[in-house]
């Protein structure tokens, strides 16, 4: 055995943990639910004010899509979890 | 003179329901519909059912799997959850916010199976369903749950 002292081990690509890296949360368009109703969710599940929560719902009718909340990966996941729960079509991704 | 439809704030954050009879039974029906549906495993591969669970990812299908083995189960227990509860309440006419939310969430449920059956897009004029007998049936439910989930919603407070 070595009397050396000890050494850390030096991390490897296989154990490298990736950084805390942001996610989005994205809502995208769909013909079906009624632009009453997204706002209305925006409003419930992330508490934002009527008039952010209608701006949004327009950028998603729009443009296609939105990006809706950001923050650590949990967070996202049950963002988007609360999302799908009143039927809105959202998906999360890294944010960068 | 047609039947009144009205839903209004109500006590407590909750929503008093006047409706006619026979719309109170089409809840009754759809809310068995699905949560039956949400029950019966050879359901699971229906393209229909799956607008309701939609992959969390666009592009990376090993992170849609991670979400559905954590998050699927929850989700889909809230909807049966949902549609019990709209099943046990179509004949109320007083709702709590948590019971209003239910009829919501499971109506909404309802109009997503109908419009992917239908394949609404945003240009389709659902007169054109209303007006061929095949689709007239889904057409007519599909409008009439169009209307009062619009209701519900201006009448509950999302705070």
């Amino acid at each position: 055995m070595s009397t050396a002292p000890s050494v850390l081990d030096r991390p490897t690509a296989d154990t490298h943990v990736e950084p805390d890296i942001p996610w989005v949360v994205l809502v995208w368009n769909d013909p079906i639910n009624l632009m009453t109703y997204v706002t209305w969710v925006f409003q419930k599940v992330f508490g934002y004010p009527r008039d952010r929560a209608e701006r949004l719902m327009w950028d998603v009718h729009t443009k296609g899509k939105a990006a809706v909340a950001h923050g650590p990966k949990e967070r996202c996941e049950a963002h988007v979890a609360a999302l799908h729960a009143y039927g809105l079509w959202a998906t999360m991704q890294k944010d960068r | 003179m047609a039947a009144r439809i009205s839903i209004t704030p109500g006590p407590r954050g909750g929503v008093t329901v006047d409706l006619p009879s026979e719309l109170r039974s089409l809840l009754l029906s759809v809310a068995r519909q699905m949560r039956e549906m949400l029950s019966d495993e050879s359901y699971a591969d229906s393209p229909v059912l799956a607008r309701l669970f939609p992959p969390a990812s666009m592009d990376d299908p090993m992170e849609a799997l991670g979400f559905e083995q954590l998050m699927g189960k929850a989700i889909h227990d809230g909807k049966v959850e949902s549609a019990t509860i709209l099943e046990a309440t179509a004949r109320a006419e007083q709702l709590s916010a948590e019971e209003a939310l239910s009829w919501l969430r499971c109506l909404n449920d309802v109009r997503l199976m109908l419009g992917t059956h239908l394949n609404v897009t945003e240009d389709d004029d659902i007169e054109t369903f209303l007006a061929d007998p095949r689709t007239e049936h889904n057409a007519i439910v599909y409008v009439a749950l169009t209307e009062l989930v619009d209701l519900i919603v201006r009448a509950v407070d999302p705070g």
